[in-house]
């Protein structure tokens, strides 16, 4: 019997070809005991690797190769749990120590964190290999001691890989003799990088990639053979069969290690570490009743019952420090006024809205604790806080602090292949140009990487895509064969852990780009370890928002803004909602129009069905009928009402899943959240209708028909997928109400402060200069002397700030600003000779406007601006040169396009004012569309967005928006349709449509069904 | 050294290369290295088995294909 030692998984970032539990599966079938995993500088595959190898019987050994700081690589596998955590100090270290994002362990660390590993003296660029390879073999024999030296002669091996490459018979004669002459063990690995032989050509691929390198190139990365894969146990014994010491030393070590992780273990620190557990549950409860009773006006038996509920369900989970720690967080929030807002489940207790964490009433709602927390399940709470984009990092900078740098860490992400950087990465190994690359992720939009053939079948604007030709086909196979591998290791948006003891116990850490330390695990694992997640998230609405309120003044308290204002709701019903938080897409806002909302309930009912599992799953077409009046709801059981009154007798929340559950089949609030999680994540039918028979034999025990019972469970069954966590809903609700009172009620500031926290949102900064010129409000070019970096409302208008420039830079504002004070500019020479702004943007500053205060005619100011420059670089001349008027300033059109590149944007017209005189008057534009009742219509405009979503049918349909001077409009373009003209919707900026309009009931917005589509030369 | 590359009939003695025949007969006495090379896998090249080898008569390089079970006299040094 064999076991293998040497394993790298694709978490070894470009140089492991298979999966973990492939391995695991041929240890099995080879029965092999035990298995290590020895990924570079990694252990992010521990527990997954750990959990998979004990279902199967098989022993998991963790370890890693590491590289030392004189480049040489090492194997190291821990015996313990004190060995794996001496491991993570290891790579700790050397992440800190190593250039860039890579690992470089001193020799000096690993004397001070040796114990309970087992060192195997590595692959060939190992310290004794190359030293052999250099013939130094005396050289060799000081590597081998000062292993020795620094682990114990116990804990070292000489590693033997025979994998057929050049020198290998050198290799394994000198380490033998030095096993002979040094008495240190020798053991066999096959430095195993991927499962199967035929999989040689995947890692060759990948490890082009790494090295950047193309298949043509040599490079001494890559091996020249097959043969690192994982061999059967008779095969390794053929490789070894000079030395059988080396095989039979691979189960003595398998012996000496155990199971490394502890997947039990809480380790959330204590709020108050020094005093009994149970005083953090007190001062929570004593927090809640507080904080309840500055949120309600009384407390009610039922509230002071449901509060205690939580409280109680919060110490029996022990997750009271959990609360506390998040409480701690939004009060220093506060305390910088940095603008916040709780999200998600949280969203579902009383006890958070109490302590201010979210801003949903979970009581008044009638919102279920059980969908956050629940002793049944007895997950970790997940409490998600969206803060401020630009003020963010102070909140995970006061954690750091707070809790100190080996406590507190990011969650890791891991960036996996899909189509495009597949095609990217692998088309650049097979030596295709990057012009090529272009040409061939042109159009890919994001798909899984084995999905890119499907695509192309598909859309019609790929009908004549490059990939289809036959020297394409290899590429497309090894895309398929990357699809999901990890392609390097990122940081998680928001989550940070923090942790009662040093993070380097259970995981190594590395640094992100600001230095901010990264565990090596991600959120599905980290519970796992123990370790419990707050998300401190980053949302530019709420950038926006802070900024607007700022602007605005005290006037606007944005907290106590009323929850039923009528023009607010107006404004909502007419679908005039770009730059509403959640409800601007062009499906929420023709739901808007359709809903007419007129109260906080509608809001967040919309939030939960324009998504595509309602929408395919028909709920969007009753919910409405049902709301308007049109259909009266009916219920098939009594029970039911209370339930689903609400929303119409339509199922559109989680939520309401569990209820029903519960009071339809008698669950326990616990298991039908279990319910609802096995119905939402269901993998097969059987175990959907063992569910099934569960749910209807229990209702009838409670009393209800069997027929009744099985019609309610295949409610619940087909929409289970589908349903959205009402909590979350009332949370982003309430941040969507908010953003519309802004818009509504100070335009100026709301717009100007959108445009500042651009990318946001559905639009770009075009279209919501656009959405404010249509409101009235004048948007003004950048001026020299007048402009701040940011936009900046004033009355009525909005001035575009110098930092929409392209080009510009921080170093250039300051240089402006700076020269400002002591005077304004004067002329075009002054700017340049008093500033550090380099040519190129002084250009883009002329063709955005912002010198217009000293000539309207922008092209002469660019012609005199060389001379500027000449002036400023060596002439003592002070002379002003003056801008030659004689030549011809911009057409208007050349100008607009001109002024739109330096801006991405335009300031005073949209393109179509230059289209419209020289378009028929049969060509209608957006005004006169919609005052149009029915027929067929002419309309030309600007593409804005075209999206594809997931439709009932499983038809294609694309939905266009488009944009004249008049605003946006709505084109439908169903299959046929778009069979014929798709390539010309994605690759063409203006298009001539002619379709029929549309209009169902009391449609506000009209609709035009494309019948032809044409380009807009 | 000389680059011969030609096909030879190669006997085996326990799995190990142990005579073969160019113009006369050479005996291996050592197999000094052998390595493997996937060769270039994505123009189907074929996998090829190196062996360097020291005979009766001189030191030689022979390859094998084992995809074709062919041998090859790549280069020798008399």
């Amino acid at each position: 019997m064999f076991v293998h030692l040497h394993v790298h998984s694709p978490y070894s970032f470009l140089d492991g070809a298979s999966p973990p539990e492939s391995y695991l599966q041929e240890a099995a079938r080879f029965e092999m005991p035990a298995l290590a995993l020895t990924d570079h500088g990694n252990v992010s595959a521990a527990v997954d690797f750990q959990k998979k190898a004990l279902a199967l019987g098989i022993k998991p050994i963790q370890g890693a190769e590491i590289t030392t700081e004189d480049g040489t690589h090492l194997t190291l596998l821990a015996e313990n749990q004190k060995g794996y955590s001496n491991l993570c100090r290891l790579l700790t270290a050397g992440y800190r120590l190593g250039p860039g994002r890579s690992c470089a362990v001193s020799w000096e660390a690993l004397g001070n964190n040796a114990h309970n590993l087992i060192a195997l003296s590595g692959c060939r660029r190992s310290g004794i290999s190359r030293a052999i390879l250099n013939r130094d073999y005396k050289r060799a024999e000081r590597e081998a001691l000062r292993l020795v030296d620094i682990f114990g002669k116990e804990q070292v091996y000489l590693e033997m890989i025979n994998s057929f490459s050049i020198f290998t018979k050198r290799l394994l004669t000198q380490v033998f003799r030095l096993h002979q002459k040094l008495k240190i063990p020798i053991v066999a690995t096959n430095n195993v990088h991927y499962l199967k032989k035929g999989d040689f050509p995947l890692h060759d691929l990948l490890v082009c990639v790494r090295t950047r390198t193309q298949l043509t190139d040599l490079h001494p990365e890559r091996p020249l053979n097959g043969e690192n894969y994982f061999a059967s146990p008779q095969e390794m014994k053929k490789r070894f069969a000079p030395f059988p010491e080396a095989i039979q030393n691979t189960l003595e070590i398998a012996k000496r290690c155990t199971p490394v992780l502890d997947l039990e273990q809480n380790l959330f620190p204590r709020f108050f570490p020094d005093h009994e557990p149970q005083k953090a549950g007190q001062f929570l409860a004593k927090l809640t009743w507080e904080g309840a009773e500055k949120r309600y006006a009384s407390i009610t038996p039922a509230l002071r019952r449901r509060i205690e509920h939580e409280l109680k369900i919060i110490n029996r989970l022990d997750v009271a420090d959990y609360f506390l720690a998040v409480w701690d967080l939004v009060r220093e929030a506060q305390k910088r006024k940095i603008y916040y807002a709780g999200r998600g489940s949280a969203a579902d207790s009383v006890v958070a809205y109490c302590l201010e964490i979210t801003n949903v009433d979970a009581f008044a709602r009638g919102l279920l604790f059980e969908r956050f927390l629940s002793a049944e399940r007895a997950q970790k709470p997940d409490i998600d806080i969206d803060f401020d984009a630009r003020r963010r990092d102070q909140i995970a900078d006061y954690v750091y602090n707070r809790y100190g740098r080996d406590y507190a860490a990011s969650v890791c992400t891991f960036h996996t292949y899909r189509a495009r950087s597949a095609l990217k990465d692998l088309g650049g190994a097979f030596g295709y140009s990057p012009a090529k690359l272009r040409e061939l992720t042109k159009n890919i939009t994001s798909v899984p990487a084995d999905g890119i053939e499907n695509l192309l079948n598909r859309l019609p604007e790929l009908k004549k895509h490059p990939l289809h030709q036959a020297k394409f086909k290899k590429l497309l196979t090894y895309c398929a064969a990357v699809n999901g591998l990890p392609r390097h290791i990122g940081t998680h948006l928001g989550g940070l852990v923090i942790s009662g003891r040093p993070l380097t116990e259970v995981t190594p850490l590395q640094f992100g780009a600001k230095g901010a330390p990264i565990i090596q695990f991600d959120k599905n694992t980290i519970e796992d370890l123990g370790l419990i997640k707050i998300d401190v998230l980053s949302l530019r609405t709420l950038a926006a928002v802070s900024q607007a309120a700022q602007k605005t003044g005290p006037k606007l308290q944005y907290n106590q803004i009323p929850l039923n204002d009528g023009p607010t709701f107006e404004r909502l019903k007419k679908g005039e909602t770009v730059g509403v938080f959640q409800l601007e897409s062009p499906a929420q806002r023709h739901l808007q129009t359709r809903l007419q909302a007129d109260h906080f309930e509608d809001i967040v009912a919309s939030i939960a069905l324009i998504r595509p599992g309602p929408i395919q799953g028909n709920m969007v077409e009753p919910f409405l009928a049902r709301r308007r009046g049109r259909e009266k709801p009916t219920y098939i059981h009594p029970k039911l009402e209370k339930i689903l009154a609400s929303t119409y007798g339509v199922v559109l929340y989680q939520e309401q899943v569990i209820e029903i559950a519960a009071e339809i089949a008698g669950f326990t609030p616990g298991e039908s959240d279990r319910l609802r999680r096995v119905m939402t994540n269901f993998r097969s039918q059987t175990e959907m209708e063992a569910i099934g028979k569960e749910f209807i034999a229990k209702a009838e025990a409670n009393g209800v028909k069997q027929k009744i019972a099985e019609t309610i469970f295949s409610y619940l069954a087909g929409y289970a997928g589908y349903g959205f966590c009402q909590a979350h809903a009332a949370a982003f609700a309430d941040t969507a109400y908010r953003t519309a009172y802004l818009l509504e009620h100070h335009p100026a500031q709301f717009y100007a402060a959108l445009l500042n926290q651009q990318p946001l949102g559905f639009y770009p900064a075009n279209t919501l200069c656009a959405q404010a010129r249509n409101r009235g409000l004048t948007i003004l070019s950048p001026d020299i002397n007048h402009s701040v970096p940011e936009f900046e409302a004033a009355g009525n208008s909005i001035r575009i700030g110098l930092r929409q420039v392209k080009g510009m830079e921080d170093t250039f504002l300051e240089s402006i600003q700076e020269a400002r004070l002591e005077q304004p500019f004067y002329s075009l020479h002054d700017f340049v000779r008093r500033t550090a702004v380099n040519k190129d943007v002084v250009e883009n500053l002329i063709l955005a406007g912002a010198f217009d205060r000293f000539s309207l005619n922008r092209r002469a100011l660019l012609w005199d601006l060389p001379k500027s420059y000449r002036l400023k670089q060596g002439s003592l001349c002070l002379e002003n040169p003056t801008a030659n008027y004689s030549i011809p300033d911009f057409a208007p059109l050349e100008r607009w396009l001109r002024e739109y590149a330096s801006l991405g944007l335009a300031a005073k017209e949209h393109i179509m004012e230059f289209y419209r005189p020289r378009l028929s008057k049969q060509i209608l534009s957006s005004k006169e569309v919609k005052a149009q009742k029915e027929g067929i219509v002419r309309t030309a405009g600007l593409v804005i967005r075209a999206q594809r979503p997931p439709t009932r049918s499983g038809k294609t349909v694309v939905f266009l928006t488009l944009e004249d001077e008049f605003g946006l409009f709505d084109v439908i373009i169903f299959e046929n349709i778009y069979r014929k003209f798709g390539p010309l919707i994605f690759n063409q900026p203006l298009l001539l449509i002619k379709g029929e309009i549309s209009r169902k009931e009391h449609r506000r917005l009209t609709t035009i069904k494309a019948l032809q589509i044409r380009a807009l030369a | 050294m000389r680059l011969v590359n030609q096909p030879i009939q190669l006997i085996k003695l326990n799995g190990f290369p142990f005579r073969f025949y160019f113009r006369r007969p050479y005996y291996i006495k050592y197999i000094l290295d052998h390595w493997r090379e996937s060769g270039q896998w994505w123009l189907e090249e074929p996998e090829l088995h190196v062996y360097e080898v020291s005979t009766n008569r001189c030191w030689c390089e022979l390859h094998y294909l084992p995809a074709q079970e062919h041998w090859i006299l790549y280069r020798l040094a008399d």
